[in-house]
């Protein structure tokens, strides 16, 4: 596989999976310290780091449409040494949720809180 | 005010200044003129004056707290005036008011995670509402210490954690003639743990603790015998899913499955729902009430 079809994987499956739920706004981009550079590769894996620019339209897991613009900023890692490709993803996901307006307790919930 | 392990909690602290607002148990009925009626109107109207520090008259200096996570009234005042107000202390021990909110250096309020306001003016202006529902006045009408008070309610006091900012909720119920007011503050957390179950573990010594289904041999399990109470209805446990893993097929999967209802931001309920009387210390009530003593 080469470097250029990883890439192009990255870019279909963020699209694919992100667009259910936010609509593109720019879409899909590569962003500035990475734009001109050839993607991060070696034999055996690939990395692109991304962001995808859309509009909360679609129910995200129970909360629904804001219409507030998100930009969901990520890195994916593609293993094309086996068949299928194996795609591990690293999302920001606690800024897609700041960006909704949801919050956090305050509260980290732990097991033995009278051992602490 | 120190961190307990539950969402909803009453403890000591509240408790003392339940007994300084009710002064006992005052009577519902609007006659006769209640002793603890001269104390709620002189509370009323300290509040009223911006000038008086509210720890200075919540309570705090109650020999009943001494046993507590902050055993000095000095412990105890720093705690909300630093903890819950963002107040500063200088070297002498004076306060002053939180700095006004700099956007070049943002902070949060005291210890509140996330969350820069005027916590001071809304537990003021709470409790001072509270009062004045409690005593049958309108909000600001003036009363002078010795006066009659149309009546004199009880006033329950709770704190609830975990929300975005800093509300004080005020709720009352009439019943005939009598009455009873609900005080909750409803607080962004503070940082302190909180137990992904509401079952004590078999080897802490609480002292008011109860549950139902009993679990630990020699537990007495629930009763609702006490004049007050406190009791929280869930699940024995609390968690997350097992972690995402890579995945090989694009758009389904892995990280880019969105974490709200299938990934590490979900919350996982499981066990038998249990009953729970949790101890004082911990957030609960005593059956009787901790009362105010100097």
């Amino acid at each position: 596989m080469t470097d250029k079809l990883a890439a192009d994987l990255i870019r279909d499956d963020v699209e694919q999976s992100l667009g259910r739920f936010f609509a593109p706004r720019e879409g899909f981009n590569v962003p500035a310290p990475f734009a001109h550079a050839e993607p991060i590769a070696n034999q055996s894996h690939t990395a692109v780091i991304w962001e995808y620019s859309g509009v909360h339209t679609g129910d995200f897991h129970g909360i629904k449409p804001t219409r507030r613009e998100v930009i969901v900023r990520g890195a994916t890692v593609v293993d094309h040494s086996q068949e299928p490709p194996l795609f591990h993803r690293y999302v920001d996901w606690a800024e897609v949720m700041g960006q909704l307006g949801l919050a956090i307790t305050g509260r980290p919930a732990v097991d033995a809180p009278f051992d602490l | 005010m120190v961190g307990m392990p539950y969402y909803y909690e009453t403890g000591p602290t509240f408790e003392v200044l339940e007994d300084v607002l009710n002064n006992g148990d005052p009577p519902s009925a609007p006659a006769p003129r209640f002793p603890g009626d001269d104390r709620a109107i002189h509370v009323l109207n300290q509040l009223r004056d911006p000038s008086v520090f509210i720890a200075t008259i919540m309570g705090l200096d109650s020999v009943t707290l001494n046993a507590g996570p902050n055993p000095t009234v000095a412990d105890r005042i720093r705690a909300v005036n630093r903890d819950w107000f963002g107040m500063q202390e200088d070297p002498t021990g004076a306060w002053s008011p939180q700095p006004p909110f700099d956007p070049a250096n943002p902070v949060t309020t005291g210890r509140w995670v996330n969350w820069y306001g005027h916590a001071e003016a809304i537990v003021r202006t709470t409790l001072q509402r509270a009062l004045e529902v409690a005593l049958g006045l309108e909000p600001d009408q003036p009363i002078e210490v010795g006066a009659s008070p149309p009546r004199h309610w009880p006033i329950a006091m709770v704190w609830k954690c975990g929300q975005p900012w800093f509300e004080g909720w005020i709720t009352w119920r009439r019943l005939g003639a009598h009455g009873l007011v609900f005080v909750v503050f409803s607080t962004p957390g503070n940082g302190d743990p909180i137990a992904t179950t509401p079952l004590a573990p078999p080897n802490r010594p609480v002292a008011e603790y109860r549950e139902h289904p009993v679990r630990s041999p020699g537990a007495l399990g629930i009763t609702c015998a006490g004049d007050r109470g406190h009791w929280v209805v869930a699940q024995e446990h609390q968690g997350p899913p097992p972690a995402w893993v890579p995945s090989s097929t694009p758009g389904a999967g892995g990280g880019l499955v969105p974490p709200i209802g299938s990934g590490p931001m979900l919350t996982v309920s499981d066990g038998d729902v249990v009953t729970i009387a949790p101890s004082e210390i911990d957030g609960g009530v005593l059956a009787a009430g901790r009362p105010y003593q100097r």
